[in-house]
Protein backbone atom coordinates (compact mmCIF):
# COMPACT_ATOMS: atom_id res chain seq x y z
CA UNK A 1 0.00 0.00 0.00
CA UNK A 2 1.74 3.00 -0.97
CA UNK A 3 1.13 6.62 1.16
CA UNK A 4 2.24 10.17 0.29
CA UNK A 5 3.05 10.25 4.05
CA UNK A 6 5.69 7.77 4.05
CA UNK A 7 5.91 5.17 6.55
CA UNK A 8 9.85 5.08 7.58
CA UNK A 9 9.54 2.64 9.76
CA UNK A 10 10.81 -0.40 10.53
CA UNK A 11 8.76 -3.43 8.37
CA UNK A 12 7.87 -6.43 10.37
CA UNK A 13 9.90 -9.15 9.20
CA UNK A 14 7.80 -12.79 8.42
CA UNK A 15 4.74 -11.46 9.17
CA UNK A 16 1.77 -12.23 6.61
CA UNK A 17 4.41 -11.92 3.60
CA UNK A 18 3.58 -15.28 1.63
CA UNK A 19 0.25 -16.52 0.53
CA UNK A 20 -0.04 -19.40 3.07
CA UNK A 21 0.77 -17.49 5.84
CA UNK A 22 -2.52 -14.91 4.83
CA UNK A 23 -4.62 -17.98 4.11
CA UNK A 24 -3.35 -19.63 7.46
CA UNK A 25 -4.03 -16.08 9.42
CA UNK A 26 -7.94 -15.64 7.75
CA UNK A 27 -8.14 -19.02 8.60
CA UNK A 28 -7.47 -18.89 12.10
CA UNK A 29 -9.76 -15.72 12.08
CA UNK A 30 -12.48 -18.26 10.71
CA UNK A 31 -11.93 -20.74 13.22
CA UNK A 32 -12.20 -18.55 15.95
CA UNK A 33 -15.38 -16.91 14.98
CA UNK A 34 -17.30 -19.81 13.76
CA UNK A 35 -18.90 -20.71 16.80
CA UNK A 36 -20.16 -17.31 17.64
CA UNK A 37 -21.16 -16.07 13.88
CA UNK A 38 -23.21 -19.08 13.70
CA UNK A 39 -25.01 -18.07 17.28
CA UNK A 40 -25.46 -14.91 15.93
CA UNK A 41 -26.80 -16.16 12.55
CA UNK A 42 -29.59 -18.32 14.71
CA UNK A 43 -30.07 -14.61 17.40
CA UNK A 44 -30.99 -12.69 13.92
CA UNK A 45 -33.56 -15.62 12.74
CA UNK A 46 -35.15 -15.97 15.93
CA UNK A 47 -35.84 -11.73 16.62
CA UNK A 48 -36.86 -11.29 13.37
CA UNK A 49 -39.26 -14.11 14.15
CA UNK A 50 -40.83 -13.13 17.52
CA UNK A 51 -40.84 -9.36 16.38
CA UNK A 52 -44.16 -10.05 15.51
CA UNK A 53 -44.59 -10.73 19.05
CA UNK A 54 -43.52 -7.65 20.56
CA UNK A 55 -46.53 -5.56 21.29
CA UNK A 56 -46.22 -1.56 22.33
CA UNK A 57 -48.86 0.50 22.67
CA UNK B 1 -48.09 41.89 35.77
CA UNK B 2 -46.91 38.32 34.63
CA UNK B 3 -48.71 39.06 31.43
CA UNK B 4 -46.53 41.52 29.36
CA UNK B 5 -48.84 41.65 25.91
CA UNK B 6 -51.64 39.76 24.80
CA UNK B 7 -53.38 40.18 21.51
CA UNK B 8 -55.36 37.41 18.64
CA UNK B 9 -52.10 36.65 17.33
CA UNK B 10 -49.37 36.87 20.47
CA UNK B 11 -48.99 36.81 24.33
CA UNK B 12 -45.58 37.52 26.06
CA UNK B 13 -45.65 36.43 29.48
CA UNK B 14 -42.60 36.98 32.30
CA UNK B 15 -42.59 33.54 34.49
CA UNK B 16 -41.81 34.35 38.13
CA UNK B 17 -44.25 32.34 40.51
CA UNK B 18 -46.47 29.99 40.03
CA UNK B 19 -49.27 32.23 39.45
CA UNK B 20 -47.70 33.36 36.20
CA UNK B 21 -47.63 29.57 34.95
CA UNK B 22 -50.93 29.75 35.98
CA UNK B 23 -51.71 32.76 33.72
CA UNK B 24 -49.53 30.94 30.47
CA UNK B 25 -51.78 28.15 31.50
CA UNK B 26 -55.23 30.06 31.02
CA UNK B 27 -53.63 31.77 27.77
CA UNK B 28 -53.52 28.70 26.55
CA UNK B 29 -57.36 27.32 27.35
CA UNK B 30 -58.26 24.17 26.61
CA UNK B 31 -55.55 23.78 23.82
CA UNK B 32 -53.22 22.77 26.89
CA UNK B 33 -54.65 19.59 28.85
CA UNK B 34 -53.87 19.59 33.05
CA UNK B 35 -51.50 17.23 32.83
CA UNK B 36 -49.36 18.35 29.85
CA UNK B 37 -49.40 22.36 31.93
CA UNK B 38 -48.08 20.53 35.11
CA UNK B 39 -45.25 18.40 32.86
CA UNK B 40 -44.33 21.71 31.40
CA UNK B 41 -44.14 23.81 34.61
CA UNK B 42 -42.51 21.07 36.56
CA UNK B 43 -39.53 20.53 33.67
CA UNK B 44 -38.68 24.43 32.80
CA UNK B 45 -39.41 26.16 35.96
CA UNK B 46 -36.25 26.28 37.42
CA UNK B 47 -34.59 27.79 34.20
CA UNK B 48 -37.47 30.18 32.39
CA UNK B 49 -38.25 33.73 32.41
CA UNK B 50 -40.24 34.56 29.66
CA UNK B 51 -42.43 33.07 27.41
CA UNK B 52 -43.73 34.33 23.86
CA UNK B 53 -47.22 32.37 22.95
CA UNK B 54 -47.72 32.21 19.03
CA UNK B 55 -51.54 31.62 19.34
CA UNK B 56 -52.54 30.45 15.47
CA UNK B 57 -49.39 28.67 14.71
CA UNK B 58 -49.59 26.00 11.45
CA UNK B 59 -47.52 23.45 12.88
CA UNK B 60 -46.56 20.91 10.08
CA UNK B 61 -47.04 17.47 12.08
CA UNK B 62 -49.74 18.79 13.71
CA UNK B 63 -51.69 19.85 9.88
CA UNK B 64 -51.05 16.34 8.64
CA UNK B 65 -53.09 14.33 11.10
CA UNK B 66 -55.80 17.50 11.07
CA UNK B 67 -56.22 16.89 7.58
CA UNK B 68 -56.12 13.00 7.26
CA UNK B 69 -57.88 12.43 11.10
CA UNK B 70 -58.91 14.97 12.60
CA UNK B 71 -61.09 17.32 10.13
CA UNK B 72 -63.22 13.98 9.79
CA UNK B 73 -64.55 14.02 13.32
CA UNK B 74 -68.14 15.53 14.40
CA UNK B 75 -66.15 17.81 16.78
CA UNK B 76 -64.68 20.65 15.51
CA UNK B 77 -60.62 20.57 15.96
CA UNK B 78 -59.04 23.84 15.15
CA UNK B 79 -56.36 24.04 12.58
CA UNK B 80 -53.88 25.37 13.91
CA UNK B 81 -52.02 25.20 17.35
CA UNK B 82 -50.23 27.15 19.91
CA UNK B 83 -46.39 27.40 19.86
CA UNK B 84 -45.00 28.49 23.05
CA UNK B 85 -40.82 29.77 23.41
CA UNK B 86 -38.93 29.55 26.25
CA UNK B 87 -36.48 32.12 27.45
CA UNK B 88 -34.06 32.20 29.87
CA UNK B 89 -33.76 36.28 30.11
CA UNK B 90 -36.38 38.26 30.71
CA UNK B 91 -38.00 39.48 27.56
CA UNK B 92 -39.89 42.64 27.07
CA UNK B 93 -42.07 43.76 24.88
CA UNK B 94 -39.83 46.19 23.10
CA UNK B 95 -37.09 43.18 22.39
CA UNK B 96 -39.71 41.10 20.57
CA UNK B 97 -38.63 42.92 17.30
CA UNK B 98 -34.92 41.90 18.31
CA UNK B 99 -34.88 38.62 19.66
CA UNK B 100 -31.62 37.73 18.51
CA UNK B 101 -30.10 39.54 21.48
CA UNK B 102 -31.92 36.54 23.39
CA UNK B 103 -30.91 33.99 21.10
CA UNK B 104 -28.00 32.40 23.95
CA UNK B 105 -31.22 32.49 26.19
CA UNK B 106 -33.62 30.58 24.01
CA UNK B 107 -34.28 27.26 25.58
CA UNK B 108 -36.72 25.66 22.53
CA UNK B 109 -40.38 25.62 21.71
CA UNK B 110 -42.94 23.51 22.70
CA UNK B 111 -46.29 22.99 20.17
CA UNK B 112 -49.52 22.79 21.92
CA UNK B 113 -51.82 20.75 19.71
CA UNK B 114 -55.80 20.57 20.51
CA UNK B 115 -55.73 16.91 20.19
CA UNK B 116 -56.64 16.96 24.32
CA UNK B 117 -56.03 13.58 25.30
CA UNK B 118 -52.11 14.45 24.76
CA UNK B 119 -51.76 17.78 23.58
CA UNK B 120 -47.74 18.01 23.44
CA UNK B 121 -46.73 18.26 20.17
CA UNK B 122 -43.49 19.00 18.08
CA UNK B 123 -41.12 20.22 20.94
CA UNK B 124 -37.68 20.84 20.52
CA UNK B 125 -34.86 22.21 23.77
CA UNK B 126 -31.74 22.48 24.02
CA UNK B 127 -30.88 20.71 27.10
CA UNK B 128 -27.53 22.43 27.51
CA UNK B 129 -30.14 25.31 28.44
CA UNK B 130 -31.89 23.49 30.99
CA UNK B 131 -30.12 22.34 34.28
CA UNK B 132 -31.14 19.21 35.40
CA UNK B 133 -30.23 17.42 31.93
CA UNK B 134 -26.88 15.65 32.14
CA UNK B 135 -25.13 12.82 29.53
CA UNK B 136 -23.56 12.87 25.70
CA UNK B 137 -26.45 12.61 23.01
CA UNK B 138 -27.33 12.52 19.34
CA UNK B 139 -28.42 16.60 18.81
CA UNK B 140 -28.50 18.82 15.78
CA UNK B 141 -29.28 22.56 14.85
CA UNK B 142 -32.97 22.93 14.22
CA UNK B 143 -33.60 26.75 12.82
CA UNK B 144 -37.07 28.54 13.81
CA UNK B 145 -38.10 31.63 12.71
CA UNK B 146 -40.12 34.87 15.44
CA UNK B 147 -40.80 37.77 14.58
CA UNK B 148 -38.24 37.90 11.94
CA UNK B 149 -35.65 36.55 14.10
CA UNK B 150 -33.64 33.45 12.84
CA UNK B 151 -33.09 31.62 16.52
CA UNK B 152 -31.33 28.19 16.36
CA UNK B 153 -32.15 24.86 19.13
CA UNK B 154 -29.32 22.28 19.57
CA UNK B 155 -31.12 19.24 20.45
CA UNK B 156 -33.11 16.18 19.28
CA UNK B 157 -36.54 16.61 18.40
CA UNK B 158 -39.66 15.36 20.81
CA UNK B 159 -43.59 14.35 20.41
CA UNK B 160 -45.96 13.03 22.39
CA UNK B 161 -48.57 10.17 21.04
CA UNK B 162 -51.90 11.75 20.16
CA UNK B 163 -53.10 7.95 20.99
CA UNK B 164 -55.57 8.79 17.59
CA UNK B 165 -53.41 8.09 14.56
CA UNK B 166 -50.00 7.72 16.94
CA UNK B 167 -49.04 5.82 20.07
CA UNK B 168 -45.79 5.55 21.79
CA UNK B 169 -44.19 3.75 19.08
CA UNK B 170 -45.13 6.07 16.38
CA UNK B 171 -44.11 9.21 18.68
CA UNK B 172 -40.72 6.67 19.08
CA UNK B 173 -40.03 6.99 15.26
CA UNK B 174 -41.17 10.30 14.41
CA UNK B 175 -38.47 11.08 16.90
CA UNK B 176 -35.62 8.91 15.39
CA UNK B 177 -36.82 10.53 11.76
CA UNK B 178 -36.82 14.24 12.81
CA UNK B 179 -33.45 14.34 13.82
CA UNK B 180 -31.99 12.34 10.60
CA UNK B 181 -34.00 14.59 8.23
CA UNK B 182 -32.79 17.70 10.09
CA UNK B 183 -29.39 16.45 10.10
CA UNK B 184 -28.68 15.07 6.91
CA UNK B 185 -30.09 15.77 3.67
CA UNK B 186 -30.67 11.98 2.67
CA UNK B 187 -33.27 12.15 4.40
CA UNK B 188 -36.65 13.37 3.85
CA UNK B 189 -39.20 14.98 6.10
CA UNK B 190 -41.55 12.85 7.26
CA UNK B 191 -45.06 13.64 9.28
CA UNK B 192 -46.74 11.28 11.64
CA UNK B 193 -49.95 10.37 9.87
CA UNK B 194 -47.43 9.46 6.50
CA UNK B 195 -45.67 7.05 9.61
CA UNK B 196 -48.71 5.69 10.25
CA UNK B 197 -49.27 4.56 6.79
CA UNK B 198 -45.86 3.29 6.44
CA UNK B 199 -46.81 -0.30 7.90
CA UNK B 200 -50.13 -0.75 5.58
CA UNK B 201 -48.48 -4.34 4.44
CA UNK B 202 -47.91 -5.75 7.27
CA UNK B 203 -51.12 -4.56 9.67
CA UNK B 204 -53.76 -6.03 11.72
CA UNK B 205 -56.62 -4.76 10.15
CA UNK B 206 -56.91 -0.54 10.23
CA UNK B 207 -53.98 1.33 10.78
CA UNK B 208 -55.95 3.85 12.81
CA UNK B 209 -56.93 4.86 15.15
CA UNK B 210 -54.27 3.04 16.25
CA UNK B 211 -54.30 0.14 18.75
CA UNK B 212 -50.43 -0.43 18.75
CA UNK B 213 -47.45 -1.54 16.24
CA UNK B 214 -45.33 -4.50 17.08
CA UNK B 215 -41.33 -4.49 16.78
CA UNK B 216 -41.66 -6.27 13.33
CA UNK B 217 -44.17 -3.08 12.22
CA UNK B 218 -41.34 -0.76 13.74
CA UNK B 219 -38.90 -2.17 11.28
CA UNK B 220 -41.30 -1.89 8.33
CA UNK B 221 -41.84 1.61 8.75
CA UNK B 222 -37.77 2.01 9.16
CA UNK B 223 -37.80 0.17 5.71
CA UNK B 224 -40.09 2.00 4.09
CA UNK B 225 -38.90 5.04 5.03
CA UNK B 226 -35.69 4.17 3.54
CA UNK B 227 -33.37 3.17 6.42
CA UNK B 228 -32.39 -0.64 6.39
CA UNK B 229 -33.03 -2.02 10.13
CA UNK B 230 -31.67 -4.24 12.31
CA UNK B 231 -33.99 -5.96 15.42
CA UNK B 232 -32.47 -7.03 18.49
CA UNK B 233 -34.26 -8.90 21.15
CA UNK B 234 -32.77 -9.68 24.92
CA UNK B 235 -33.83 -13.46 24.92
CA UNK B 236 -32.15 -14.12 21.67
CA UNK B 237 -28.60 -12.12 22.69
CA UNK B 238 -28.54 -12.93 25.94
CA UNK B 239 -25.03 -10.83 27.43
CA UNK B 240 -24.59 -9.46 24.04
CA UNK B 241 -27.73 -7.62 24.41
CA UNK B 242 -26.94 -4.21 26.27
CA UNK B 243 -23.56 -3.95 24.73
CA UNK B 244 -25.13 -3.68 21.52
CA UNK B 245 -27.41 -1.33 22.15
CA UNK B 246 -24.44 0.83 23.91
CA UNK B 247 -22.20 0.34 20.74
CA UNK B 248 -25.28 1.27 18.63
CA UNK B 249 -25.93 4.44 20.98
CA UNK B 250 -21.66 5.05 21.28
CA UNK B 251 -22.13 5.39 17.16
CA UNK B 252 -24.85 8.30 17.47
CA UNK B 253 -27.10 6.37 15.89
CA UNK B 254 -31.21 6.93 18.39
CA UNK B 255 -33.01 3.56 18.48
CA UNK B 256 -36.22 2.26 18.83
CA UNK B 257 -36.18 0.73 22.34
CA UNK B 258 -38.95 -1.64 23.17
CA UNK B 259 -39.87 -1.86 26.89
CA UNK B 260 -42.11 -5.22 25.91
CA UNK B 261 -42.93 -6.10 29.64
CA UNK B 262 -44.45 -2.27 30.15
CA UNK B 263 -45.89 -2.38 26.33
CA UNK B 264 -43.78 0.76 25.59
CA UNK B 265 -41.59 1.93 23.33
CA UNK B 266 -38.82 4.98 24.07
CA UNK B 267 -35.97 6.27 21.63
CA UNK B 268 -32.82 6.27 23.19
CA UNK B 269 -30.60 9.16 22.10
CA UNK B 270 -27.59 9.37 24.06
CA UNK B 271 -25.55 8.00 27.54
CA UNK B 272 -24.50 8.95 30.97
CA UNK B 273 -20.91 7.18 31.90
CA UNK B 274 -19.36 7.27 34.83
CA UNK B 275 -15.29 7.16 34.09
CA UNK B 276 -14.51 6.20 37.58
CA UNK B 277 -16.21 2.90 37.82
CA UNK B 278 -13.59 0.21 37.59
CA UNK B 279 -13.95 -1.65 34.05
CA UNK B 280 -12.38 -4.62 33.07
CA UNK B 281 -11.94 -4.84 29.33
CA UNK B 282 -15.61 -3.03 27.95
CA UNK B 283 -16.22 0.72 27.81
CA UNK B 284 -19.54 -0.35 28.12
CA UNK B 285 -18.88 -0.98 31.97
CA UNK B 286 -18.96 2.61 32.38
CA UNK B 287 -22.18 3.34 31.62
CA UNK B 288 -24.38 3.69 34.10
CA UNK B 289 -27.66 5.12 31.73
CA UNK B 290 -29.84 5.85 28.54
CA UNK B 291 -30.83 9.23 27.67
CA UNK B 292 -33.93 8.72 26.04
CA UNK B 293 -37.04 10.72 24.61
CA UNK B 294 -40.40 9.07 26.44
CA UNK B 295 -43.67 10.34 24.55
CA UNK B 296 -45.28 10.26 28.16
CA UNK B 297 -42.42 12.52 29.81
CA UNK B 298 -40.52 15.57 28.50
CA UNK B 299 -37.02 14.90 26.48
CA UNK B 300 -34.08 14.05 27.82
CA UNK B 301 -34.74 11.28 30.47
CA UNK B 302 -32.08 9.40 32.10
CA UNK B 303 -33.37 5.73 32.04
CA UNK B 304 -30.45 4.33 34.60
CA UNK B 305 -29.32 0.58 35.37
CA UNK B 306 -31.25 -0.87 37.98
CA UNK B 307 -28.51 -0.24 41.00
CA UNK B 308 -27.46 3.43 40.01
CA UNK B 309 -29.30 5.81 42.20
CA UNK B 310 -32.19 7.86 40.50
CA UNK B 311 -30.53 11.70 40.44
CA UNK B 312 -31.45 14.13 37.61
CA UNK B 313 -34.71 13.87 34.98
CA UNK B 314 -35.05 10.17 35.11
CA UNK B 315 -37.58 7.54 34.11
CA UNK B 316 -39.58 5.72 36.39
CA UNK B 317 -37.84 2.70 34.31
CA UNK B 318 -34.82 1.37 34.31
CA UNK B 319 -32.06 -0.10 31.33
CA UNK B 320 -33.12 -3.67 32.62
CA UNK B 321 -36.75 -3.02 31.34
CA UNK B 322 -35.49 -2.46 27.76
CA UNK B 323 -35.98 -5.73 26.11
CA UNK B 324 -35.67 -5.21 22.57
CA UNK B 325 -34.29 -2.23 20.47
CA UNK B 326 -34.48 -1.58 16.30
CA UNK B 327 -31.64 0.18 14.68
CA UNK B 328 -32.19 2.46 11.87
CA UNK B 329 -28.78 1.56 9.80
CA UNK B 330 -28.19 3.77 6.60
CA UNK B 331 -28.23 1.11 3.27
CA UNK B 332 -24.06 0.97 3.23
CA UNK B 333 -23.26 -0.19 7.30
CA UNK B 334 -23.73 -3.92 6.06
CA UNK B 335 -21.32 -4.79 9.00
CA UNK B 336 -23.59 -4.95 12.46
CA UNK B 337 -22.13 -4.69 15.85
CA UNK B 338 -22.52 -8.00 16.72
CA UNK B 339 -19.90 -9.34 14.03
CA UNK B 340 -17.19 -6.39 14.93
CA UNK B 341 -17.55 -7.40 18.75
CA UNK B 342 -16.49 -11.43 17.53
CA UNK B 343 -14.21 -10.13 15.17
CA UNK B 344 -12.27 -7.60 17.27
CA UNK B 345 -11.79 -10.15 19.94
CA UNK B 346 -10.90 -12.59 17.62
CA UNK B 347 -7.81 -10.23 15.96
CA UNK B 348 -6.51 -8.98 19.49
CA UNK B 349 -5.98 -12.52 20.12
CA UNK B 350 -4.71 -13.62 16.68
CA UNK B 351 -1.11 -15.82 16.68
CA UNK B 352 0.80 -14.18 14.42
CA UNK B 353 -0.95 -10.23 14.67
CA UNK B 354 -2.87 -9.95 17.68
CA UNK B 355 -2.02 -7.68 20.42
CA UNK B 356 0.19 -10.01 22.57
CA UNK B 357 1.98 -11.21 19.65
CA UNK B 358 3.34 -7.59 18.37
CA UNK B 359 2.88 -5.29 20.71
CA UNK B 360 5.75 -5.07 24.06
CA UNK B 361 4.05 -2.04 25.66
CA UNK B 362 0.41 -3.47 25.95
CA UNK B 363 -1.02 -6.87 26.41
CA UNK B 364 -4.61 -8.01 25.74
CA UNK B 365 -5.49 -8.02 29.34
CA UNK B 366 -4.98 -4.89 30.21
CA UNK B 367 -7.52 -3.62 26.99
CA UNK B 368 -10.49 -1.47 27.48
CA UNK B 369 -12.32 -1.59 23.82
CA UNK B 370 -14.29 0.88 22.70
CA UNK B 371 -16.63 0.08 19.51
CA UNK B 372 -19.02 2.63 17.31
CA UNK B 373 -19.73 3.59 14.15
CA UNK B 374 -18.90 6.43 11.89
CA UNK B 375 -18.52 8.00 8.99
CA UNK B 376 -15.14 7.83 7.27
CA UNK B 377 -15.47 11.69 6.41
CA UNK B 378 -16.63 12.87 10.03
CA UNK B 379 -13.41 10.45 11.48
CA UNK B 380 -10.76 11.98 8.90
CA UNK B 381 -11.66 15.55 10.16
CA UNK B 382 -11.50 14.40 13.78
CA UNK B 383 -8.04 12.72 13.37
CA UNK B 384 -6.72 15.75 11.47
CA UNK B 385 -7.70 17.87 14.65
CA UNK B 386 -6.38 15.24 16.75
CA UNK B 387 -3.27 13.35 15.34
CA UNK B 388 -1.82 10.28 16.58
CA UNK B 389 1.74 9.27 17.22
CA UNK B 390 4.44 9.59 14.61
CA UNK B 391 2.30 11.34 12.52
CA UNK B 392 0.09 8.76 11.77
CA UNK B 393 -3.34 10.55 11.26
CA UNK B 394 -2.11 11.44 7.97
CA UNK B 395 -1.60 7.89 6.58
CA UNK B 396 -5.94 7.61 8.29
CA UNK B 397 -6.53 10.41 6.40
CA UNK B 398 -5.48 9.39 3.13
CA UNK B 399 -6.37 5.97 3.88
CA UNK B 400 -9.11 4.80 1.00
CA UNK B 401 -12.28 4.11 3.16
CA UNK B 402 -15.69 3.37 2.64
CA UNK B 403 -18.33 5.97 3.25
CA UNK B 404 -18.80 4.71 6.89
CA UNK B 405 -16.54 2.19 9.20
CA UNK B 406 -16.69 0.77 12.56
CA UNK B 407 -13.60 1.76 14.95
CA UNK B 408 -13.10 -1.15 18.10
CA UNK B 409 -10.88 2.22 20.09
CA UNK B 410 -8.21 0.62 22.74
CA UNK B 411 -7.39 1.70 25.68
CA UNK B 412 -6.06 1.12 29.39
CA UNK B 413 -7.72 1.88 32.67
CA UNK B 414 -5.00 5.04 33.52
CA UNK B 415 -6.10 7.05 29.86
CA UNK B 416 -9.50 6.14 29.43
CA UNK B 417 -11.03 8.07 32.10
CA UNK B 418 -9.03 10.98 30.52
CA UNK B 419 -10.35 9.94 27.36
CA UNK B 420 -6.97 8.94 25.75
CA UNK B 421 -6.77 6.15 23.66
CA UNK B 422 -3.49 3.54 22.43
CA UNK B 423 -4.87 2.26 19.31
CA UNK B 424 -7.69 0.61 16.77
CA UNK B 425 -9.03 -1.06 14.81
CA UNK B 426 -10.91 0.11 11.87
CA UNK B 427 -13.06 -2.11 9.84
CA UNK B 428 -14.83 -1.33 6.47
CA UNK B 429 -18.76 -1.28 7.64
CA UNK B 430 -19.52 -2.21 3.78
CA UNK B 431 -17.81 -5.55 4.12
CA UNK B 432 -19.78 -9.35 4.37
CA UNK B 433 -19.52 -10.47 8.12
CA UNK B 434 -18.08 -13.90 6.46
CA UNK B 435 -15.10 -12.08 5.29
CA UNK B 436 -12.38 -11.93 8.11
CA UNK B 437 -10.30 -10.04 6.37
CA UNK B 438 -12.87 -6.98 6.32
CA UNK B 439 -10.48 -4.74 8.61
CA UNK B 440 -8.52 -1.55 6.91
CA UNK B 441 -5.84 -0.60 9.77
CA UNK B 442 -5.01 -2.27 13.24
CA UNK B 443 -3.19 -0.21 15.29
CA UNK B 444 -1.12 -0.73 18.91
CA UNK B 445 1.36 1.46 20.40
CA UNK B 446 4.48 -0.46 18.83
CA UNK B 447 2.58 -1.72 15.99
CA UNK B 448 0.19 -0.94 12.63
CA UNK B 449 -0.84 -2.42 9.79
CA UNK B 450 -2.76 -1.62 6.84
CA UNK B 451 -5.18 -3.89 4.61
CA UNK B 452 -5.73 -3.14 0.92
CA UNK B 453 -9.36 -3.90 0.66
CA UNK B 454 -8.62 -3.59 -3.07
CA UNK B 455 -6.77 -6.71 -3.26
CA UNK B 456 -8.91 -9.59 -2.98
CA UNK B 457 -7.54 -13.06 -2.31
CA UNK B 458 -5.09 -14.01 0.14
CA UNK B 459 -2.05 -12.49 -1.81
CA UNK B 460 0.48 -11.51 1.08
CA UNK B 461 0.99 -7.46 -0.86
CA UNK B 462 -2.30 -6.48 0.55
CA UNK B 463 -0.99 -6.31 3.49
CA UNK B 464 1.75 -3.09 4.93
CA UNK B 465 3.20 -3.72 8.47
CA UNK B 466 5.56 -1.93 10.78
CA UNK B 467 7.13 -1.59 13.67
CA UNK B 468 6.64 1.83 15.46
CA UNK B 469 9.62 3.49 17.29
CA UNK B 470 7.25 3.44 20.52
CA UNK B 471 9.67 3.37 23.52
CA UNK B 472 6.11 4.00 25.76
CA UNK B 473 2.65 4.12 25.53
CA UNK B 474 1.66 7.24 23.91
CA UNK B 475 -1.96 8.24 24.34
CA UNK B 476 -3.93 10.32 21.79
CA UNK B 477 -7.37 11.71 21.65
CA UNK B 478 -10.34 9.34 21.74
CA UNK B 479 -12.87 9.92 19.00
CA UNK B 480 -15.93 12.55 20.02
CA UNK B 481 -17.54 13.34 17.05
CA UNK B 482 -21.04 10.72 17.35
CA UNK B 483 -22.72 11.80 20.56
CA UNK B 484 -22.39 15.78 22.06
CA UNK B 485 -21.92 16.28 25.98
CA UNK B 486 -25.36 18.64 27.13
Amino acid sequence: MEFISALNFEKVEGLLDTEEKVREARETLERNTEDTFKQLESAKMSSWEHAHRIFLD
Amino acid sequence: MAVLLENPLYALVRLENAGDWLHLSALCGEYLTGRDFSKLQSYLKDDTKTVVVEKSYIDKDYRDTFYNFYSKKFVSYPSTTYRLHFFRSVVVVEDLFGLEAHADNYIGYCVIRPTQVNSLGRTIFDPSKLSRLHGLICRTVYKIHLFGAELKINGFPYISQDTDVTICAHAATWMTFRYFSERYTAYREIFPFEISQLCGDVSHGRLIPSKGLTAFQITEIFSKYGFYPEVYLRRDYSDKFYRLLYYYIESGIPVVACLHGKEHAVTVIGHISDYARPATNNSEEFLTGYVVNDDNHLPYQLLMRNEKPKTGYCSEHVVEDVDGFIVPLYEKMYLSAEHIEGLADAILQHPPFGVNAQSRLVTHDRLIKRIYLTSSKSYKAFRRENRLPFDLHKNYVELSMPKFIWVCELSVSGHYPQKQIIGEIIFDATANHWDRLSFLAIHYPDFILFNDRNKLGDRPNRFTTYRLPAKQILPYAMYENNLKEI
